[in-house]
C-alpha cells in the first residue's frame, strides 16, 4: 500500500477530532459595539437643516455710501450723535455684512474706521455678522481682536463660544484674553477663568490688569460665586448643583461641536490638538455629542473623542454609558477606561474593576489600575484586594507603579507602597511623572490632616521640584528625584 | 460514543498532532516566544547588537530627553505622545497616523513599535520561523511610508517627496538606517542617526562666502539631506551668526545674529518658515558697515528655538558647531 502523504492527514486528524468531540456550548460574545460614520452623518444633517437659514444674505445690498458714512459717525461722533449712528447701523443687517467685512479685512482702513466696523457687525447680531467677527480674532491688530471679542459677547450668537474657545489658545494680547474670557462666561463657558486670573494677577500694565479684574468682578456677581476658585471648581465638577448659567444650546452650536470632531481624524495632529482643547473646554452638552463620536468608524475619532471627555473630567459624567460601552472596543477601550477614571463616576467601579486582569491587554489592564484609584471611595472591596496583589506581584514595573498610585490614591496601600512608589522615582523602567504626582497628593492630604512631619516634607518637596522654565540640564531630573525620594523614605520611616 | 471510534480517533488524532509538531514546532535553538510583548528589553537576550543600538537612538529617548519634556510640557500637550509613545505601526495601519499607547511609554519609540504586528506576532525584513519571536517578512518596514506617521507631522516625507532624491533612489533608509559596515548581509544600523549625529550635520549643509562690492554674501546650501534642513520637530533650528576677525592676539567679540532657519511653532504666527528645502542655496548678505573687513560666519544647530538670553546668545555654549568659515578681503 502506497504511504499517505503528511498532507492526508490532516483531513483525518479533522474528522477524527470532530467525531470524538462533544458538542461544546460557544462563549458568549462580548457586547456589540456598533460603529459607523456618526461624524459625518451628524454633520451633513445639520448642514442640510441650517443650510436654508444660511442661504445668500436676503433683502437689498447696502448702500455702500450709507455704510461709510455712518462708519465715519460712529469713529468721530459723540454723544446723541453717535448714538444715532449706531441704531441706524444696526438696523442695516445682513445685507451690509459684506461690505462691513471688506473694510475689516482692508489692511490700508483707518483703525477707527476697523473698530467702528466692528461695532456694527456687533449691533447687527446676526450667525452671518458673527462669523466675520469670529473671523476677524485672528486679526493682525490687537485692539480689533480685543474689540470684536467684546461684541460677540454682547450678543446672541452663543454658537461662537467653540471659535472663542479656540482663539483663547493661541491669544498672546492681554486685553483681548480679558475680553474673549468675559464673552465666554456670558455664554455661560468658564473656560477662560484661568487666563483672566493670570492676567489679573500678572501682566504688565496696570490697566489691563485692573480690566481683567473688572471681568472677574462681573463674572462672580453674575454667577452668584464667592471667588474663581469655587466658580471653576462647580465649572469642572459639571454644575451639578446648577449654579452656572445654562449654555447656550442649538444646532448651530451642535455644528461647531461636529466640525471640532470631524477634524479628529486629521493626518496631521495641528488640527487634531486645536479641535481636542477646544472641545474638552466645552460644555455638558458638547460631551454628549462627544460621547456619539465614540461609535464613529474612524478609529482616531474614537480615541480621541475619549481623550476629550478625559480631559474634561466630571463635566463629561453624561459620557459614562458610553465610555462603559466603549470597553469593549480594542482600540477605545484603555482610552475610555481612563476618560472613566478622570470622570470618576462610581457606576465605573465594577467595570473596571473587571479589567484588571488578562484577557483583558495589557495596556488595557494598565488604564483600568490607574482609573481606579481616581474613583475614591467606590472601589468594591474586591477589587482593592486585587490591587493589593498586583502590587505584590510585581508582574512588571508597571503594573506595580500603578498598582501603588491607586493603592496609595485610594489610602489602602499603606507606607509600603508610598515606599515603593518613592523608589519609582529613580526607577528607568517607568514614567515617573504620575507617581510625582501621587506621592505630592499624598503629602499635601498628610499636611492638611495636621501631620507637622508631612507638611515639612511637602516643602521641601515643593522645594526640589522640577523648574518647567528651561530645559533640564542632563542628570537634573534624576538628581531632583533621588532628592524627593529620600524626602519620602525619611517621612515613612524607610530613609537610613 | 463506542471504544472502538474513540480509539481509532484518538489514534488518528495522535498521528496528526505528530505531523503538526513536525512541520511546524522550531526545533533546539529556538526559545518560546514570550506570551505577550510587554518590553523591548525582551528583545534585547536575541538581538543584543540592534537593542544597544536602539538604546543610542533618539528614537529610545523619544518619551525622556528633557527637551522633549520641557518642550511639550511634560506630554501635557497631548498631540506629542501619539508620536513619542505610539502605538505599533503595523497596527494603525502603514502610512496612517499613529496613536498613543498606554504602556511602557517610558521606552518611547521601541522594537515594539515598528515591529509588533496587529496578531502579537513580529514583523522583520527577513522571516525565520525558528527565531523566538518567529518574524515575517514585511517589505513595508523599509518603506518611506513607515515613517511618515510620525515624520510626515511636520511634513519631513512630503519634504523628501518632492527632492530630487527619490529619483536617485535614496530613501530614509539610506541615510538613517544603513547597512551595518555597507554590508548588507549585516543588517541595517538601529541607532538612527540623523540632526543628533554632527557628521551627518556637516554633511547636510555647505557654508560658503564670497565678496559682491563691499559686501559679504554668506551662502548656505542645502547639498545632503533629501528634506528641509532642518527637519521634523519646529524646535529644531540652524543659525548663522557672523562677527569680525579680531586682530592677532585679540579676543573675538561676541557672534551677531545674522539668519535663522526654522519651522515656527504654530503659535509663532508672526514668524516666517525659514526652512532650507533640499538643494535649496540661500545667499545671505551681510550688510552691517562693520563687516567689511575679515569675518568669520558660523552655522549652529540647536534643538529648541530658544536662547538663555536672547539679547545676547552664546552660541558656542548653548549650540552644536555645524561649520565656520573665514572671510578675508
Amino acid at each position: 500500500m502506497k504511504p499517505l502523504p503528511p498532507f492526508a492527514v490532516l483531513p483525518l486528524l479533522l474528522a477524527a477530532l470532530a467525531a470524538c468531540g462533544d458538542e461544546v456550548p460557544p462563549a458568549p460574545a462580548p457586547a456589540p459595539f456598533p460603529l459607523r460614520a456618526v461624524v459625518d452623518a451628524e454633520l451633513a444633517a445639520l448642514d442640510r437643516a441650517l443650510a436654508a437659514e444660511e442661504g445668500p444674505a436676503r433683502g437689498e445690498p447696502a448702500d455702500v455710501e450709507q455704510v461709510h458714512g455712518l462708519l465715519e459717525m460712529l469713529a468721530s461722533a459723540t454723544g446723541a450723535m453717535r448714538e444715532i449712528a449706531r441704531q441706524e447701523a444696526s438696523g442695516l443687517g445682513d445685507p451690509a455684512v459684506s461690505e462691513l467685512a471688506r473694510v475689516l479685512a482692508d489692511p490700508d482702513a483707518k483703525l477707527a474706521i476697523r473698530v467702528s466696523a466692528v461695532e456694527v457687525l456687533g449691533a447687527i447680531d446676526t450667525p452671518r455678522a458673527a462669523a466675520v467677527l469670529l473671523a476677524r480674532m485672528e486679526d493682525p491688530e490687537p485692539l480689533v481682536r480685543a474689540h470684536a471679542a467684546w461684541r460677540l459677547g454682547q450678543g446672541a450668537q452663543g454658537w461662537v463660544v467653540p471659535g472663542l474657545v479656540l482663539r483663547l489658545k493661541y491669544e498672546k494680547d492681554h486685553e483681548t484674553v480679558v475680553w474673549i474670557a468675559g464673552a465666554l462666561a456670558r455664554f455661560g463657558n468658564f473656560a477662560g477663568l484661568g487666563g483672566l486670573e493670570t492676567v489679573a494677577a500678572t501682566a504688565p500694565g496696570e490697566a489691563v490688569r485692573a480690566s481683567a479684574g473688572a471681568r472677574i468682578a462681573e463674572i462672580l456677581a453674575a454667577t452668584s460665586f464667592p471667588d474663581l476658585a469655587a466658580l471653576a471648581a462647580e465649572w469642572r465638577r459639571g454644575d451639578p448643583g446648577r449654579r452656572l448659567p445654562a449654555p447656550p444650546s442649538s444646532p448651530r452650536t451642535d455644528r461647531e461641536v461636529w466640525r471640532l470632531l470631524s477634524r479628529l481624524r486629521e493626518f496631521q495632529l495641528r488640527g487634531v490638538d486645536d479641535a481636542r482643547w477646544v472641545v474638552s473646554a466645552l460644555d455638558r452638552r458638547a460631551a454628549e455629542l462627544t460621547a456619539r463620536a465614540l461609535h464613529d468608524s474612524e478609529v482616531k475619532t474614537r480615541v480621541h473623542a475619549a481623550q476629550c471627555l478625559e480631559r474634561m473630567g466630571p463635566r463629561a459624567s453624561v459620557a459614562v454609558d458610553e465610555l462603559l460601552a466603549g470597553l469593549a472596543e480594542p482600540f477605545l477601550a484603555p482610552h475610555a477606561a481612563d476618560a472613566l477614571g478622570a470622570i470618576g463616576d462610581p457606576r465605573a467601579a465594577a467595570p473596571l474593576a473587571a479589567l484588571l486582569d488578562p484577557p483583558a491587554g495589557y495596556g488595557l489592564r494598565l488604564a483600568a489600575i490607574r482609573a481606579l484609584g481616581r474613583l475614591d471611595a467606590d472601589v468594591p472591596g474586591a477589587a482593592r484586594d486585587r490591587l493589593r496583589s498586583l502590587f505584590a506581584a510585581s508582574e512588571t514595573p508597571e503594573v506595580r507603579q500603578a498598582a501603588a498610585e491607586s493603592l496609595v490614591r485610594l489610602g489602602e496601600g499603606g507606607d509600603e507602597a508610598v515606599l515603593a512608589l518613592a523608589d519609582l522615582l529613580v526607577s528607568r523602567a517607568v514614567e515617573p511623572v504620575s507617581s510625582e504626582a501621587v506621592l505630592r497628593e499624598h503629602l499635601a492630604r498628610r499636611a492638611e490632616a495636621g501631620d507637622e512631619a508631612a507638611r515639612g516634607a511637602l516643602a521641601e518637596w515643593d522645594a526640589r521640584a522640577l523648574a518647567t522654565d528651561r530645559i533640564l540640564a542632563p542628570g537634573e531630573a534624576e538628581a531632583s528625584r533621588a532628592a524627593r525620594r529620600e524626602i519620602v523614605r525619611k517621612l515613612v520611616g524607610g530613609g537610613e | 460514543m463506542s471504544v472502538p471510534r474513540l480509539a481509532a480517533g484518538l489514534a488518528v488524532a495522535g498521528v496528526g498532532l505528530w505531523y503538526l509538531a513536525a512541520v511546524f514546532v522550531p526545533g533546539e535553538g529556538a526559545a518560546a516566544p514570550p506570551a505577550a510583548f510587554t518590553s523591548s528589553a525582551q528583545c534585547r537576550e536575541c538581538h543584543a547588537t540592534v537593542y544597544a543600538e536602539w538604546e543610542r537612538s533618539q528614537h529610545a529617548y523619544s518619551w525622556n530627553n528633557p527637551a522633549t519634556r520641557f518642550l511639550s510640557n511634560d506630554f501635557a500637550n497631548h498631540d506629542c505622545i501619539d508620536c513619542h509613545a505610539s502605538r505599533p505601526v503595523f497596527v494603525t495601519g502603514i502610512g496612517e497616523r499613529v496613536l498613543p499607547r498606554e504602556e511602557r511609554r517610558v521606552e518611547g519609540v521601541d522594537c515594539i513599535s515598528c515591529h509588533e504586528l496587529p496578531d502579537g506576532g513580529m514583523a522583520g525584513t527577513i522571516a525565520d520561523p525558528r527565531a523566538a519571536c518567529r518574524p515575517v517578512e514585511r517589505i513595508e518596514l523599509v518603506r518611506p511610508e513607515f515613517c511618515a506617521g510620525c515624520h510626515n507631522q511636520h511634513k519631513t516625507v512630503d519634504q523628501w517627496r518632492e527632492s530630487a532624491w527619490p529619483a536617485r533612489g535614496m530613501d530614509c533608509l539610506a541615510c538613517h538606517m544603513p547597512f551595518r559596515g555597507g554590508d548588507p548581509n549585516a543588517g541595517r544600523d538601529h541607532t538612527f542617526l540623523g540632526g543628533n549625529d554632527l557628521a551627518m550635520l556637516r554633511r547636510a549643509v555647505t557654508l560658503a562666502g564670497r565678496r559682491e562690492g563691499e559686501t559679504w554674501v554668506a551662502e548656505i546650501e542645502n547639498v545632503g539631506a533629501g528634506h528641509a534642513f532642518p527637519t521634523d520637530e519646529r524646535s529644531r533650528t540652524a543659525d548663522l551668526f557672523w562677527r569680525p576677525l579680531p586682530a592677532a592676539g585679540a579676543e573675538p567679540g561676541p557672534w551677531r545674529f545674522l539668519h535663522r532657519i526654522r519651522d515656527p511653532y504654530r503659535t509663532e504666527t508672526d514668524l516666517p518658515i525659514t526652512l532650507l528645502y533640499s538643494g535649496e542655496r540661500r545667499p545671505l548678505p551681510i550688510a552691517d558697515p562693520e563687516a567689511r573687513g575679515a569675518i568669520e560666519v558660523a552655522l549652529f544647530y540647536k534643538r529648541s528655538p530658544y536662547w538663555e538670553d536672547p539679547s545676547a546668545p552664546d552660541p558656542e555654549r548653548e549650540a552644536i558647531l555645524v561649520h565656520r568659515i573665514r572671510l578675508e578681503p
